[in-house]
């Protein structure tokens, strides 16, 4: 599984959205339910399945894609 | 089932998990609550969390949550509960809705002040609650992740864990079960998770979150169980295995002065805790039920140990056969007259669990991974049997449990069984015996009574003997499921004479009974006697008190009954060339060359 379809299986999940197809442009702006206590969800799932920690300062990076694939060490 | 909640309880795969959990126990839900949350900081993922929680016991919930911290307000002046109507109300406040902490400056009268100013903004809120007839779950206080005053803070007048104390001693008096005020005791849970992972400052200072979220799973867990509890929906009887679940060892083999119970060993020790802990279910009104694949005369000699703390009198039902045990849970609702959402069942062996859980999901059911202890800690982490009132006739539920049961011992045949063996996934290796496998199948051949045909014994060097011997066949054989590797669980010695093979030592492991891996070990035999032009292969049965389990053995592998001498029994099985395979089920692997 590549990062993206990665990041996306943790998104369908948090959102309840299993059809939901998501690509390296997508955010908060363009993904219905994408709202901060999803952002907030999707940092816990993302520290759980990549093994890290994240303080306050990467949580604004929650609220797209392209940012949560360079802080997991993926290019987008 | 079980895997999702199994503890410690993991936060972020119950959340992504949810909708597959739901659907897993939609068809269980009994009944349908309305649950609101009343705010006192981020409530975030408890929306979902209660509710699955809830539905492990049966309940599906509609939950609504309130407005961030407004608490107070909505108890007090709001609409939303009056036209929500829910059944009960949480109200999930944390040291973080304190309005204030003492100074070291303070009078002890201003932390008089302090304490009663904290206590009435909870006691305005559940009498706002009780007067709309709702039943009301509160938070005690969690205490500070660092503290004022070092260790003095929980002995000065102004330390903060003392404050803390104080409250929370104001606010167990004011539960009151009968008045609908049940308590959720957030000081105990976060002491349980650890304060450093209770309480992050980042998600605080980011989010409002008082309890990281990493921690929401035990207050839903706990928040359930009370619901559950009040509404009769929490378990009434527990069901034990007895081998390695009640004491360690196995009773049949081993017995009653063999296994392990009482502080001679670690292992004992801990097994004495679990019966313990048991006990003291027994004593406040659970139900108890042996669920056990034994032989019935055995399995009471357990209890008869020195250091049994449970007696067989303290069983309201009491199932020892060698049914599965689903069959066996089916028999104790019948005797008890209860419902199988009434059990949970405790064992040491993952194959069982998963057998019960396939046919009668309803049970919840326990298993221990390194400590028998855990058994205990688990059904306490979910409230199993979580009480919100002792009563007089909670102490005396359990006697009447056991005065109406049926004796009877039914002995049936489940007609699933073959199905439940093929979803274990079986795989064997039958193979001769070599150095590796020596010194089990000694120990192996001496210890096992049950399943032991003629209960003959031998020592290293006598098999060493017969290893060399190029004539015998000796056999050992490993079974394997899904769940885990069992080792080597049988041993089959036969004499080779000419074209007569003679099967004097066979024995089974109790662990791997009604698995029919006797036939795989037999066909191995039948198998090795062609290749060597043995004609007839003979055995005989010799009753004893404990080899009950294999008196047709032999009839059903298809030999003739040939002689009797006493109570001896002997038997003949002709070797055709139109022999066919009797394992069906289990997939033979051959070890390498």
């Amino acid at each position: 599984m590549n990062q993206l379809d990665k990041i996306q299986q943790i998104i369908r999940d948090v959102l309840d959205r299993p059809d939901l197809e998501i690509n390296s442009n997508d955010g908060q702006e363009t993904v219905e339910g994408w709202d901060s206590l999803a952002s907030i969800n999707i940092m816990s799932a993302v520290a759980a399945d990549y093994e890290m920690t994240f303080t306050i300062d990467d949580f604004p990076k929650f609220t797209s894609v392209e940012s949560i694939l360079s802080l997991v060490g993926a290019e987008a | 089932m079980s895997n999702f909640f199994s503890y410690p309880f993991d936060h972020t795969s119950l959340l992504r998990n949810r909708r597959k959990i739901k659907e897993l126990l939609q068809p269980l839900m009994k009944r349908k609550l309305k649950i609101y949350v009343l705010s006192g900081s981020t409530v975030g993922e408890l929306k979902d969390l209660i509710p699955l929680f809830l539905a492990n016991f049966g309940i599906e919930t509609e939950i609504r949550v309130g407005e961030y911290n407004t608490y107070y307000e909505d108890a007090l002046f709001g609409s939303n509960i009056k036209e929500f109507k829910p059944d009960w109300v949480y109200l999930h406040t944390t040291i973080k809705n304190i309005n204030r902490f003492p100074n070291l400056d303070d009078t002890s009268e201003t932390i008089d002040t302090l304490i009663q100013e904290e206590y009435a903004r909870l006691a305005h809120v559940i009498e706002a609650l009780r007067k709309q007839s709702v039943k009301t779950i509160v938070n005690n206080f969690e205490l500070p992740l660092v503290r004022n005053i070092g260790n003095l803070s929980s002995v000065h007048p102004m330390g903060h864990i003392r404050f803390i104390n104080r409250l929370n001693q104001n606010i167990g008096e004011s539960i009151d079960a009968a008045q609908g005020v049940y308590l959720n005791d957030i000081n105990y849970l976060s002491s349980v998770v650890g304060l450093d992972r209770w309480f992050d400052p980042n998600y605080w200072h980011a989010f409002k979150y008082a309890v990281s979220p990493f921690a929401l799973p035990w207050i839903a867990s706990s928040v359930a169980a009370t619901i559950a509890s009040a509404e009769g929906a929490t378990k009434k009887v527990l069901l034990c295995d007895l081998d390695n679940t009640l004491w360690g060892g196995v009773i049949g083999d081993d017995d009653k002065e063999g296994i392990e119970l009482g502080p001679e060993t670690p292992k004992g020790e801990a097994f004495q805790d679990v019966q313990n802990y048991v006990k003291a279910l027994r004593k406040r009104g659970i139900a108890l039920a042996v669920n056990s694949k034994n032989d019935p005369s055995l399995a009471y000699t357990g209890f008869d140990h020195d250091y049994s703390v449970l007696s067989k009198d303290d069983f309201s039902a009491f199932l020892a056969t060698w049914n599965p045990k689903s069959v066996n849970v089916g028999e104790i609702a019948t005797q008890l007259n209860l419902g199988f959402d009434s059990f949970a069942f405790i064992d040491d062996n993952d194959a069982e669990i998963s057998e019960v859980a396939l046919n009668r999901p309803e049970v919840l059911s326990f298993t221990y991974a390194s400590s028998p202890f855990e058994l205990a800690v688990q059904i306490d982490r979910l409230g199993v049997f979580e009480p919100t009132l002792l009563s007089a006739e909670d102490l005396k539920r359990a006697s009447y449990y056991r005065d109406n049961q049926k004796r009877e011992q039914l002995m049936r045949q489940a007609s699933s069984v073959e199905e439940y063996l093929a979803t274990l996934a079986m795989k064997a290796v039958v193979a001769p015996i070599g150095q590796p496998e020596r010194e089990r199948a000694v120990q192996l051949i001496n210890k096992t009574n049950q399943f032991n045909p003629t209960t003959r014994r031998t020592d290293a060097p006598e098999l060493d003997r017969r290893l060399d011997d190029r004539e015998d066949v000796a056999l050992y054989a490993k079974l394997k499921d899904k769940f885990g590797d069992n080792g080597i669980v049988s041993i089959l010695l036969a004499g080779v004479k000419g074209d007569i093979a003679e099967i004097d030592t066979w024995v089974m492991s109790c662990r791997v009974f009604n698995r029919q891996l006797e036939h795989a070990v037999f066909d191995e035999l039948v198998r090795r006697c062609k290749d060597k032009g043995v004609k007839h292969i003979v055995a005989s049965y010799q009753p004893t008190e404990k080899n009950g389990y294999v008196q047709d053995l032999y009839d059903k592998l298809g030999f003739e009954r040939v002689a009797e001498a006493g109570d001896v029994r002997r038997y003949r099985f002709d070797v055709v060339d139109t022999w066919e395979e009797l394992n069906r089920l289990i997939e033979i692997e051959y070890e390498p060359a």
